[in-house]
């Protein structure tokens, strides 16, 4: 159970800092300034800021919105939780392919890095990491459990 | 467990509290106005010797001077070079009330704009500086994050009918990559550690800001000159 309160807390954590950079995106807050955002401007306004014509971070916090619902659902219903586990573990997975893709963009392609974009990296990291933790303690306890 | 649902659902609480608090916090911060820069680097030179490293245009003697630090990769940069210079120029600075001074301050973490400046000096040599400055602006996508920024550069200069040979013999013979450095320095001795910023008659202000704001602020200033 501590497990699944952390998931929700590491989404809604995801979703805060997604909010921020959608704000920032839309010049609603932070400095409209470069130089003085830890290289969030470089990648912000880059080309790359924008996926299937829609602001990244809006898409961030579509999907911690959901990373979240589904983590708060196996809290509050826990008889859920078997299947809603798999469901946070495929959609934490593609989020993670999703964080590489903005990484390798960032490393290789931007050449700046934002702080805001690594730390919700690293959420998503951990959310995939847990969610599957869960995924796997299940299926052992289906293996081991009585017939 | 009851207790421990309780615990979360407080967590819960300050995660959403304290995120609207951190995000208010950080509200809009555009033209931040001080008498000197939010740095911890004292300011060594003033406001006043940015006509020896910058490109001024305006009439010296004019009441109010704007020295500007720009970054030809900086977005924020290139909204004050096309939306709020052009509407300056005629009302303020060709009617002979602002000088206004463009200093280059090519950030570190923006990799192609010390070569886009040192371009635009070169450019100078043919008397298209400020062209080519709105032009690499305008088409900052072009070039700001190309490994090799030169031919994307010189490709541009050349839709200004500019000699693009003379350019690279210029740019290679790193004739202006001096004042560049120097202008660069000025900027850091000055505490600037974003761009755009701006001294106006001496008042610090940070980042970019609509045409009427920045108009409201050079009006205060004529006011009080």
């Amino acid at each position: 159970m501590i497990r699944r309160m952390i998931l929700a807390l590491l989404a809604l954590g995801g979703g805060v800092i997604s909010l921020y950079l959608t704000l920032y995106k839309f010049g609603l807050v932070g400095s409209v300034a470069c130089g003085g955002s830890a290289g969030c401007e470089v990648v912000q306004t880059s080309p790359y800021a924008l996926f299937l014509g829609i602001p990244v971070p809006l898409w961030g916090l579509g999907g911690y919105a959901l990373l979240f619902a589904l983590a708060f659902a196996t809290v509050q219903w826990p008889h859920l939780a078997a299947r809603l586990d798999r469901w946070m573990v495929g959609l934490s997975s593609l989020a993670l392919l999703f964080s590489l893709y903005l990484t390798a963009l960032e490393l290789f392609v931007i050449h700046a890095i934002c702080r805001w974009c690594v730390a919700s990296q690293v959420i998503v990291l951990l959310y995939w990491a847990i969610s599957l933790s869960l995924v796997r303690n299940g299926l052992s306890e289906t293996a081991t459990g009585p017939a | 467990m009851k207790r421990s649902l309780y615990v979360f659902y407080a967590l819960i609480a300050l995660v959403v509290v304290g995120g609207g608090v951190w995000i208010a916090s950080s509200g809009q911060k555009s033209g931040r106005s001080s008498s000197v820069p939010p740095s911890s680097v004292q300011p060594v030179a003033t406001w006043k010797d940015a006509e020896e490293v910058g490109m001024a245009v305006g009439d010296p003697k004019a009441p109010v001077t704007v020295v500007e630090f720009a970054d030809l990769a900086c977005p924020y940069c290139a909204y004050m070079a096309l939306k709020v210079f052009p509407a300056v120029k005629p009302s303020y600075i060709e009617t002979g009330k602002v000088r206004w001074i463009f200093v280059d301050f090519p950030l570190p973490s923006h990799r192609n704009s010390f070569t886009a400046a040192v371009l635009t000096h070169c450019a100078g040599e043919q008397g298209k500086y400020w062209d080519l400055q709105e032009r690499f602006f305008e088409r900052m996508n072009d070039w700001a994050h190309e490994q090799d920024p030169v031919p994307a550069l010189l490709s541009i200069a050349e839709e200004l009918n500019l000699d693009t040979k003379a350019l690279k013999a210029c740019l290679e013979s790193g004739v202006y990559t001096d004042r560049v450095k120097k202008s660069q320095q000025y900027g850091l001795q000055m505490g600037i550690r974003a761009t755009p910023s701006f001294f106006i008659n001496g008042r610090f202000v940070e980042g970019a800001m609509p045409l009427e704001r920045f108009q409201a602020l050079l009006d205060e200033m004529l006011s009080g000159s």
